[in-house]
């Protein structure tokens, strides 16, 4: 007996959002000749990926392309392409499907560039409001900043909402080795590995912009990547900066009123550009560095120096791991004045082993996790993004420790002891915000909660 | 923190009391709780079954709050989804689209529509239509007419 053909029957919506998950090509192949309902269905879907790996995958994504041309159907929500093929002579193909895919006002365009030297242009009508429906872009190459070439009108596309570009050159603007990026309604920027050594002034004016992650974290980064370049930033509505890596030869903020969560991963050795940046960031309501320990201690020393002067209105908080990413032999978790100073010494570990933690330290972190969650019901009335984010993020905590009766593991401890720093530096901000709103500004002294450099831990034998 | 309890009433009428930050992952309960008085029994759900409802509380209880961002509560989490997964025959997974296309759980909805492509990757025609009872209704002369018609992709 036949059973009840279920697939046929879902809502469309519901079987492109199946198909989503799907190599197009492979759903083209399976389901025109199923059966009536499903001979024309091809035409219609809206999230498109592609896999190019031979000459015959891009053979076909060609022809399947035309027809999409040439047929009148819906919008095209996403566009994706990751190309390992080696036949680079076809790059042409990709402009002409991203005319097709731009004729369907596509919103999504995701595109990945394999190992090959052969640059892609990307065309400028993507980034044109006339001709161009694309809110999110993502774009990454393969070899760092060789696969992709930018047209300069993307610097100010007017749609763009959110833009993700790996391991890619910017354009410059001008002849005076300046990009400014001035997307009007941008909202999210990242930056991961890109090259700006060939760039003097890196000019970000993004009035809508909330969230900027610059990752600069790539080793030959300390040879090449960011050259003599310049960092400019002008975005008063940003509210979440991650910044890791390598720093720009010099750094420039300007109105950063929104900024309350920055996030520093810095490497060693400290240099001058570091206090500069740090200075600069001084509009921040909170500042938490991570960083291998003997750097962080090394900065917090330089900052503190009387010649430094008032570094920061906000309060700056840090969490070190030594080592980190090379040999992550022991966590400290530092925590603030308010809390008792608490010293975890883990012994090393890969990050999913349990760790033999005692019960009472466990205990202690438990009763941490419900004094934060305390704070957190005062604070609810703030109502913002970032505290429906740390509320998620103590509940995930709470969820590992106390509902779970095992050891947790070396990453957890990482999550929770980061979370704990991050979440402190937050809500006193805040707190002090509320509570100093009618005092005089002068009162906005150098004001640092730091815990001191940690003393070896004694020995703590188990079992 | 909260502990508000909130009454779910499936198509047969079986009473489901889950916490509130439970139920509310539900964008459509959300919004009965909010613009409905409740009914004395609970909030009526009339398309979805108890035997579904079930399984829908028990991933929202599992997902209730807990929106892992380090990966070993990715990995814990997502070999929670494989294993609830696992249990269900093809019929119960076409019904929970279904039902988190209903009550609006986007995260219910994205694995179970992942699971249904999972079951497609790699298939060809013939075991697509025997996977999911697809009958093929193709005339002889349609069926010449669709192998035409693609001829373009064989080319």
């Amino acid at each position: 007996m036949r059973g009840e053909d279920r697939l046929s029957n879902l809502p469309d919506h519901i079987l492109h959002h199946i198909f989503s998950f799907l190599p197009t090509t492979q759903l083209f192949f399976t389901t025109y000749s199923l059966s009536n309902k499903w001979r024309y269905f091809w035409r219609t879907f809206p999230h498109l990926l592609f896999n190019i790996n031979s000459h015959d995958a891009e053979a076909f994504v060609d022809k399947f392309m035309s027809r999409l041309a040439s047929n009148p159907g819906p919008d095209i929500q996403s566009f994706r392409l990751r190309w390992s093929s080696h036949n680079y002579k076809a790059l042409k193909c990709i402009k002409k499907w991203i005319s097709t895919a731009l004729s369907r006002n596509v919103a999504i365009l995701d595109i990945y560039l394999g190992p090959g030297l052969t640059v892609f242009t990307v065309p400028a009508k993507v980034f044109a409001a006339a001709s161009s429906s694309v809110k999110v872009i993502k774009l990454e190459s393969h070899f760092y900043g060789h696969s992709f070439m930018l047209p300069i009108p993307m610097l100010s596309s007017p749609n763009l909402k959110t833009l993700e570009l790996i391991k890619i050159k910017l354009p410059k603007g001008d002849s005076i080795r300046e990009a400014i990026l001035g997307c009007p309604v941008l909202e999210t920027l990242v930056m991961k590995q890109c090259h700006y050594s060939h760039l003097k002034i890196l000019n970000l004016s993004l009035n809508r912009l909330k969230e900027l992650e610059i990752d600069n974290s790539a080793e030959r980064f300390r040879v090449t990547g960011v050259g003599d370049c310049k960092l400019e930033l002008h975005a008063p509505n940003l509210s979440t900066f991650v910044y890791k890596g390598v720093l720009f030869n010099d750094c420039s903020f300007g109105n950063l009123a929104a900024l309350i969560d920055v996030q520093l991963f810095l490497c060693p050795p400290f240099v001058e550009q570091h206090l500069r940046f740090l200075q600069g960031l001084k509009g921040a309501r909170a500042v938490v560095l991570e960083g291998i320990e003997e750097f962080i201690v090394q900065m917090r020393e330089q900052i503190l120096q009387p010649t430094s002067g008032q570094v920061h209105e906000a309060q700056l908080f840090y969490s070190t791991v030594s080592g980190v990413g090379l040999k992550r032999r022991r966590v400290y978790g530092l925590e603030s004045q308010q809390a008792s100073r608490s010293f975890y010494n883990v012994p090393w570990a890969s990050s999913s082993q349990r760790l033999s933690v005692r019960p009472e330290d466990i205990a202690r972190l438990k009763s941490k996790l419900s004094l934060l969650r305390n704070q957190l019901q005062e604070m609810q009335q703030l109502k913002s993004d970032v505290f429906s984010q740390l509320n998620t993020q103590l509940q995930e905590l709470e969820h590992q420790l106390m509902h779970e009766h095992q050891q947790p593991t070396q990453e957890q401890l990482l999550v929770l002891l980061g979370f704990c720093t991050r979440f402190e530096a937050l809500s006193q901000c805040l707190h002090r915000r509320d509570s100093s709103a009618s005092s005089s500004q002068s009162s906005s002294h150098l004001h640092m909660v730091l815990a001191p450099p940690p003393s070896p831990p004694p020995p703590r034998p188990r079992g | 923190m909260s502990t508000k309890k909130i009454t779910l009433l499936s198509s047969d009428r079986e009473q489901f009391i889950v916490d509130e930050a439970v139920a509310i992952q539900s964008q459509t309960i959300k919004n009965l709780i909010e613009d409905t008085v409740p009914d004395e029994d609970g909030i009526p759900l009339p398309v979805v079954h108890s035997r579904i409802l079930a399984k829908v509380t028990e991933y929202l209880t599992k997902h209730a709050n807990y929106k892992p961002h380090n990966d070993a509560a990715k990995e814990e989490l997502k070999n929670w989804d494989v294993k609830f997964l696992g249990k269900l025959d093809n019929n119960t997974l076409f019904d929970l689209i279904l039902a988190a296309n209903y009550l609006d759980i986007k995260g219910l909805l994205d694995l179970t529509c992942q699971a249904v492509a999972d079951l497609m990757k790699g298939m060809s025609v013939e075991e697509v239509r025997k996977l999911f009872n697809i009958e093929n209704d193709f005339t002889p002369e349609e069926e010449e007419a669709v192998r035409k018609e693609n001829q373009w992709a064989f080319d």
